[in-house]
């Protein structure tokens, strides 16, 4: 096992040699806000965080953010992209699954109205992040996650808990628990 | 831990989210909440092959959250009871299950980040008595993942990760269950990632894991050894214990803005504690592929392979290959369908056994695991909602009990 440790100590290390002092050379992007910044915000804002490990990165909040059906362009994400209003409002009109009030889905403008006339008006992104409220049934219940991730994986799950999923929200889980086994005929004493 | 502790933790969060909603101006919703109330046939609620046991299940649920989002920091706290009451179930018919979850994230720096995420349950399924005989004996448990994430930015595309997690399941019950089942899991994790693109990171990852059984060696009322061809019956518990060393590299893509993939793969070598074999390597993967056909259908697919915690005591490894596929469809703007599926296979090898077992008595054996699931959810409007559910699990094993479970269910939830 030690040289196994040390093997992976290297191999991370090549890695890290590998791509690490060029990109610290790189000089830092203009600051505007993308869609990768905006699922980032999403992400925490409609509870759907402890599905993901702790920090998690833009391409996994995204996935997530599509799984759900949330994405700020009829075409779904771009990370580097830069977000507009129209972009913001069907976000958080879709997070609170309010699509069939846009009059006209191809237009951001009608998103924006769409959000005024709920009543939600927004001058900055996080006003209106804000307003999108925690889904209480994430549809990444529709995804049965598999993971060879040790930082993710979840080995509990009785039976039960598979057809709580539904109920209960726990959905990483997906694999029985032991059962508990049958008694022996033999019995103590 | 122990329900009154669980009480009092409870007790905090609801009063943290009560005193959030004073604090919460100006519509800022830092407290919600929310409640369910459904029923559900069950057509096996205990697991049987051979004696299944039908109920309805009559229950109600709350969600409550609070969130503080503050310049530098997020924290989350969500607690999620839920009540349920079964007809015609002997002995006790009544469940409360707990869930938390907890999500802190500060941001020390432009380069400097803290992640934790804890998530706490508590399912109660108390022993079940049909006829005198028993069914299914109590077992109670608390599950408890913690994790912890500290992230560097080295560049603006390039970030370095070091991760620990602490996975803990603890039975209630004296009755060999706990002794038999309740672990600690240990994990390090290291991890470098370079942004090439805003649509394309790779990283590198290496990964410690240590499995540790709380009861091990202890001596406990007879068990069987599934997997053993000769009629054995054991006293003493044996240990399954093991440390996993795992690295390689992953690949996140942005294929277009509406196809996102991630894949994963490299070598794992496992060492066990106390087996018929000392360590065994094999090669790891994964893939995931989220996809958005129309902005009315969303599919997701994902397929992995590695080794895995036993499930069974005989055996100290089980190798892992699952298959997932979830698809959503909004019909209309008030209608929602949807549909999943998943399927593990389970292989156990002879040699991966308990060393207090002799391999030449030992099968391989095979376990799949299937699940379906489908739902149809009707918005009456923008706080009401009616699910219509269907589950299916199916375990077929050559080593321990099988069954076949059906679930119907109808569920009304509501903001409050």
């Amino acid at each position: 096992m030690t040289k196994r440790i040390l093997m992976g100590f290297m191999a991370f290390s090549f890695v890290a040699l590998a791509i690490g002092p060029a990109a610290a050379q790189e000089e830092e992007p203009a600051p505007i806000f993308t869609q990768g910044q905006l699922a980032q915000l999403l992400v925490k804002q409609l509870g759907l965080a402890p599905f993901l490990p702790p920090l998690p990165t833009d391409q996994e909040c995204i996935a997530i953010l599509l799984a759900n059906g949330i994405t700020p362009t009829a075409e779904g994400w771009s990370a580097g992209a830069e977000v507009n209003r129209g972009m913001l409002a069907r976000c958080v009109v879709q997070a609170l699954k309010q699509e069939d009030t846009v009059q006209d889905p191809s237009n951001p403008q009608s998103w924006i109205d769409a959000l005024a006339e709920l009543g939600i008006s927004f001058d900055t992104v996080g006003q209106a992040v804000s307003q999108a409220q925690p889904k209480d049934q994430p549809l990444t219940r529709e995804v049965y996650r598999t993971t060879s991730d040790p930082l993710l994986k979840r080995d509990i799950s009785t039976s039960d808990t598979i057809v709580t999923l539904f109920f209960a929200q726990q959905v990483i889980a997906q694999m029985p628990a032991p059962t508990p086994q049958p008694r022996p005929d033999v019995t103590p004493n | 831990m122990n329900k009154v502790t669980l009480g009092f933790v409870a007790a905090a969060v609801c009063g943290l989210s009560v005193s959030s909603v004073s604090a919460a101006e100006g519509g800022n919703r830092a407290f919600n909440a929310s409640l369910s109330v459904g029923a559900a046939y069950d057509d096996n609620y205990n697991n049987s092959s051979t004696n299944k046991l039908d109920s309805i299940e009559a229950y109600v649920s709350l969600d409550l959250s609070a969130d503080f989002n503050m310049e530098n920091t997020f924290l989350s706290l969500r607690y999620r009871p839920r009540y349920s009451q079964w007809m015609d179930r002997d002995d006790d018919s009544n469940d409360l299950h707990h869930n938390f979850d907890v999500v802190y994230n500060h941001t020390f720096s432009s380069k400097l980040s803290l992640g934790i995420n804890d998530s706490l349950m508590y399912q109660e399924l108390p022993e079940l008595r049909q006829d005198g005989s028993l069914i299914r004996e109590s077992n109670d448990y608390f599950y408890n993942t913690l994790s912890g994430t500290l992230a560097y930015n080295l560049s603006s595309r390039v970030r370095t990760d070091v991760s620990g997690r602490h996975v803990m399941l603890r039975y209630e019950d004296n009755d060999g269950m706990a002794d038999r089942e309740n672990y600690d899991i240990v994990v390090g994790s290291a991890s470098l990632r370079r942004q090439f693109s805003p649509e394309m990171s790779v990283a590198g990852y290496f990964s410690y894991e240590d499995i540790n059984y709380q009861g091990k060696g202890k001596t406990t009322i007879p068990i069987r050894l599934p997997g053993n061809r000769v009629e054995q019956v054991e006293t003493v518990i044996p240990d399954r214990g093991a440390q996993t060393l795992q690295y390689g590299a992953g690949l996140e893509q942005t294929f277009s803005p509406n196809l996102v993939g991630s894949l994963r793969g490299g070598m794992t070598a496992k060492q066990f504690d106390a087996a018929n074999a000392d360590e065994e390597t094999s090669p790891y993967g994964e893939v995931s592929l989220t996809f958005l056909p129309s902005p009315a259908t969303r599919l997701s697919v994902g397929a992995s392979r590695s080794f895995s915690k036993s499930d069974v005591i005989t055996y100290v490894n089980s190798d892992r290959t699952s298959f997932s596929g979830g698809i959503g469809h909004d019909l209309t703007g008030r209608i929602s369908l949807g549909l999943n599926a998943s399927y593990s296979l389970n292989e156990y090898d002879a040699k991966q056994t308990v060393d207090t077992v002799e391999v030449a008595e030992m099968q391989d054996g095979e376990e799949t695991i299937i699940t379906l699931g489908a739902t149809a959810s009707y918005r009456f409007n923008r706080r009401n909602w009616m699910d219509f559910n269907y589950t299916r699990s199916d375990l077929s094993s050559d080593l321990r009990d099988e069954y076949k479970r059906n679930r119907f269910g109808v569920n009304w939830r509501t903001r409050l």
